[in-house]
């Protein structure tokens, strides 16, 4: 009489499998948790991208600044934002023409970048905007 | 054959049986800890990510609406008070304020909830050449603001995140040197 039953060999075959599964099973469910949490530091980037944004058009509009104080040597780099140690941001202003390509004034190019790590990679993100002369 | 032979059973015996599962314990003891890390991390980065959703919804609505804040007849901002957590302008219709763990903004007396699971709602007024001002404003105090700084933290559980932002008032765009 035969029961069907499994053996040790193929017992231990399937402990072996599964030890292979597990380690690829737990990292790429690591890899979906990073996944989801990209995108809360691509957010907050964006918001204090906002924020460094907001400044300059402030400061565009301020009596006592003005147009002059708008040169990207108002705006130091921030190797790291204060409060938000994992984010850089720098500034980039670029005076031009009415065609916003080639040299002239009057239009002010403004990019605000925010840096960040993620999983050891480097991440940017840009927000642009134009600031003009006021009338005077 | 003899009877022995037909009745021998094909499968464990006692001492295979108790090596497997000691086998297995020892492998599940050890995958038990990096599983529940694994999925704990898994389930609070999905709180993470709706607590940023809510928390970005709520900033998007209240940038707009404090860029927004209309001149009063002085041509300042009409604003009647900010406070670290809360501020209430446009002639006393609009308002925002931290309930209880929750953010409610006010227009024309009638409530609404802006997020929930508040942990901080700050408020920073600054003036013209970004000078911070005093934490609590009112009446005339208010006159000199330009822009306002906005944090937001909020939590869930082991789940948290944070958001900062500034807004410019901008009826204050064209504003005359004084």
């Amino acid at each position: 009489m035969h029961r069907p039953a499994f053996t040790l060999t193929e017992t231990v075959a399937a402990m072996v499998i599964l030890g292979v599964a597990m380690p690829a099973m737990l990292t790429a469910l690591t890899a979906a948790h990073h996944d989801r949490v990209a995108p809360v530091l691509a957010s907050q980037a964006r918001w204090l991208a906002v924020e460094q944004l907001e400044t300059v058009i402030a400061d565009r509009s301020s009596p006592r600044l003005g147009w002059e104080h708008i040169h990207a040597a108002s705006y130091p780099p921030e190797p790291s934002v204060p409060g938000m140690a994992a984010f850089a941001r720098e500034v980039s202003i670029t005076e031009t023409g009415p065609d916003l390509q080639t040299a002239g004034e009057g239009y002010k190019t403004v990019i605000v970048t925010v840096r960040w790590s993620d999983r050891g990679r480097e991440r940017a993100l840009e927000l642009a905007t134009i600031l003009t002369e006021l009338p005077s | 054959m003899s009877r022995r032979n037909l009745v021998r059973r094909v499968g464990f015996t006692l001492v295979e049986a108790i090596a497997s599962m000691a086998v297995l314990a020892v492998i599940a003891g050890a995958s038990v800890s990096v599983t529940w890390s694994a999925v704990r991390g898994f389930t609070d980065g999905a709180e993470t990510l709706r607590l940023q959703s809510q928390g970005s919804v709520a900033v998007e609505r209240l940038t707009r609406e404090l860029r927004a804040i209309p001149l009063d007849e002085a041509g300042t901002p009409d604003i009647q008070e900010i406070r670290a957590d809360g501020a209430t302008w446009a002639g006393g219709d609009r308002a925002v304020r931290l309930e209880s763990g929750t953010l409610v903004y006010t227009r024309g007396g009638v409530d609404a909830v802006l997020c929930t699971d508040v942990t901080t709602f700050r408020l920073q007024a600054y003036d013209s050449v970004d000078t911070a001002l005093g934490e609590t404003l009112a009446g005339a105090e208010c006159d000199a603001v330009r822009r306002i700084g906005i944090e937001l933290a909020l939590r869930s559980g082991e789940a948290s995140t944070s958001l900062r932002t500034r807004v410019f008032v901008r009826a204050m765009a064209l504003e005359e040197a004084p």
